[in-house]
């Protein structure tokens, strides 16, 4: 007898072989073989399906969409109707970091934290400053993070990260450029000195070719900080732990003291200014989670 | 902590935080699924928006039963469909896979020229074998399930489904053959 086709080995897992096929099975090792290998293709297939549950963890992937595109079409379908940042007043126009000579920097809009970071185009901040002044960062800075302060119904505190995130994703391009503006050689060695003070590392500075490079892995940072709020947001276990919450808010009463000081050194550094923001929104975010936690019938007094 | 019913809820009710999220955490899964009924990467992407907001419409039958991730699958599989369906590349369903001789060897200049993964052998297959054999061998479909979702017999996908198995045996042929000593032996391709 021939041997079968592979089509009909192919068969064999669902069709009965017919008495004919089972004796030349018995006889053909060949046959067998390939009967065994259809047998290991359907596993193979079988694991195939594992395999796609577990794709939900596998980030090295780039999306087939992308959510611009995606929550613009959803916004058309009628499906997405309350977008990030809605009933927070987010203006329209693009963020405006403007100087002039020995003022502050200003920062618009006012309500920094309502500053929604995915709905944010960074590519349309304007920062702008005059050569020969350095801006005071510090000082705007604080009083943004000041202006900030929540005066009606409170906001959650993913809404305050991303806040500062945004915020500081604008203070670092803006130390940036202004550091090279104003301090030219000097404000470059300075910056440059900032991995070895820091530990160094594979991300140092002197990796970035040019200023669109460096906003670039911002921008890529920025997205990360994002998508890992999200994430927090949704799988962090700890959120009702409340000693987690006194442990740091101890930390972050720590860092904002030591930043405090360093700001006093330093009132224009937008390294430290970075640091003294993030504590400091960390900080609120940190107090309204306990003060979440607390049972009702709690005040929180004291932490 | 919001559970995946809490952020479904907020989708429902067009959160659009909500939305992102979901699709943030499931992007992997529904992409992996629309690119191996798709097959082609360029499809996939034209497909895949589609499915998205499929999704995001039938949000409201997922009735927390089952696992979110698995309702999602299951969605994720009849959209894409769906979608292919409306582009017409299942129209050809029947099509015959292409007619030659292969001879499963052990050579290994051939086995280079062979598929190293069961996705990449099944990018090799016509669109009604590929999808086919992912409805009944991934996904556990029957041939009248699938009979009524492709338009087909079931008798046809019997027919496609072995064509598949078979093409995709010799292009797997490395990870399938476990023996050095098999002999050489030539098939007509069906």
């Amino acid at each position: 007898m021939r041997h079968l086709e592979l089509e009909r080995l192919a068969a064999l897992d669902t069709d009965e072989p017919t008495p004919d096929e089972l004796a030349h099975l018995a006889a053909c090792a060949p046959c067998r073989q390939e009967r065994e290998a259809f047998a290991r293709l359907a596993d193979l297939a079988a694991g195939e399906a594992d395999r796609l549950a577990t794709r939900t963890a596998d980030v090295g992937r780039p999306h087939l969409t992308d959510w611009g595109t995606l929550s613009a079409a959803l916004r058309r379908e009628g499906l997405l109707t309350r977008p990030s940042g809605e009933g927070e007043p987010v203006s329209a126009a693009p963020v405006s970091i403007a100087s002039t000579a020995m003022a502050p920097i200003e920062i618009t809009p006012v309500d920094i934290m309502s500053v929604d970071i995915t709905s944010v185009d960074i590519t349309s901040v304007d920062i702008t400053s005059v050569a020969g002044e350095r801006p005071a960062f510090a000082a705007s800075s604080v009083r943004a993070a000041r202006a900030a302060m929540p005066t009606g119904a409170p906001r959650p505190w993913w809404t305050r990260a991303a806040a500062a995130a945004a915020l500081l994703l604008v203070g670092a391009v803006g130390g940036r450029m202004s550091a090279n503006v104003a301090a030219g050689s000097s404000a470059t060695t300075e910056v440059a000195a900032l991995p070895a003070s820091s530990g160094g590392g594979a991300s140092g500075v002197e990796e970035f070719g040019s200023l669109e490079e460096a906003t670039a892995v911002l921008d890529r940072a920025q997205r990360d900080y994002e998508r890992a709020s999200l994430w927090l947001a949704s799988h962090d276990t700890t959120v009702n732990a409340q000693t987690v919450y006194r442990a740091r808010l101890a930390a972050l009463e720590q860092m904002l003291t030591a930043s405090r000081a360093g700001l006093f050194e330093a009132p224009q550094d937008p390294v430290l200014n970075q640091y003294y923001l993030a504590a400091y929104t960390a900080r609120e975010a940190t107090l309204r989670q306990l003060g979440e936690s607390l049972p009702v019938d709690r005040v929180m007094e004291s932490f | 902590m919001d559970t995946d019913a809490a952020i479904v809820r907020r989708a429902i009710d067009g959160d659009e935080r909500a939305m992102r999220l979901l699709w943030n955490q499931h992007s992997p899964h529904v992409d992996a699924i629309v690119s191996r009924l798709a097959g082609d990467p360029d499809l996939a992407q034209d497909l895949a928006q589609e499915v998205w907001i499929q999704i995001f419409r039938a949000l409201p039958s997922w009735r927390g039963d089952s696992k979110f991730s698995t309702w999602l699958h299951r969605v994720a599989v009849n959209r894409s469909l769906n979608a292919l369906r409306r582009t017409r590349r299942l129209a050809a369903i029947e099509a015959p896979i292409e007619d030659h001789t292969v001879t499963v060897d052990h050579d290994e200049g051939t086995r280079t020229l062979l598929a190293e993964s069961i996705e990449d052998a099944c990018r090799h297959l016509p669109p009604g074998a590929r999808t086919v054999f992912f409805l009944h061998d991934v996904e556990g479909y029957t041939h009248e399930e699938i009979a009524s979702e492709l338009g087909i017999t079931a008798g046809g996908s019997k027919s496609q489904l072995f064509k598949a198995r078979a093409k995709l045996r010799r292009l797997l042929a490395p990870l399938l053959d476990l023996t050095d000593d098999t002999a050489e032996r030539s098939y007509a391709t069906p």
